[in-house]
């Protein structure tokens, strides 16, 4: 598979563990790939966003071009050059 | 601590909770240094009067737009359609923005809404139980 690059938006909530940054590059054929890929330059990052079996934390979503990846076929779903990836801890609540 | 909110906006905040009846609204606030400068009104995907899931295309918008403005993500409001102004268990258990405060509009008495705002403080951003801190609501 060819690896792609893309724009990977970090959330406010986990710039401390980028610098900073708002958003970042980064490479992979698919979801998993990138996100490994941000945290090889990002270590930090890695223990914020995945669980130990490397599964996506339950209150982490994802998002590819605003789609939720969980709906995309998750972390094996493959990206195109330009896509735009976004990590975004779940926003949500209620009396249930 | 305070969040400080301008008179139009407040009012669009509650007349947006208004208008999602009989679910429950929500949206954000951006700005900075605990004042709020805009406001972006949210459907409700979960559209339910007891449960709210911000719009994905919408929330990630209005996320980017905060980042272009150079403002920060100030506020997370919702309503309760029917109960105080305070965060359920499921609001503590959810709020995972520590910087942000969580803005709740109750609609309870449809005539008059009241507003209150609170910081969830937690060890761990993951953690589901949380402090819950009232912040003072200045609107102006």
């Amino acid at each position: 598979m060819t690896r792609m690059s893309v724009e990977v938006r970090i959330p406010a909530v986990f710039r401390a563990h980028t610098a900073g940054a708002k958003s970042v590059t980064a490479e992979g054929a698919t979801i998993g790939d990138v996100l490994s890929d941000v945290v090889r330059s990002y270590p930090e990052l890695g223990g914020q966003i995945f669980t130990d079996d490397d599964s996506l934390h339950r209150f982490v979503n994802v998002y590819l071009n605003d789609e939720d990846v969980r709906y995309l076929g998750g972390l094996s779903c493959e990206i195109s050059d330009g896509d735009v990836l976004a990590i975004l801890p779940a926003v949500a609540g209620g009396l249930t | 601590m305070k969040l400080s909110i301008p008179r139009h906006i407040y009012d669009e905040m509650v007349s947006h909770c208004l208008d999602e009846l009989p679910n429950e609204g929500c949206g954000f606030l951006g700005g900075g240094d605990g004042e709020v400068k805009v406001i972006y009104k949210l459907d409700n995907a979960a559209a339910s009067p007891v449960y709210y899931r911000p719009n994905d295309k919408q929330m990630l918008a209005a996320l980017k737009d905060i980042d272009d403005k150079d403002i920060t993500l100030v506020g997370i409001f919702h309503s309760h359609v029917m109960s105080p102004p305070f965060p359920s268990p499921t609001d503590v258990r959810e709020a995972h923005h520590a910087d942000a405060a969580y803005v709740i509009v109750t609609l309870a008495d449809r005539d008059s809404p009241a507003t209150r705002a609170f910081k969830v403080i937690k060890e761990d951003w993951r953690d589901e139980k949380g402090e819950i801190e009232e912040i003072d609501l200045v609107v102006s």
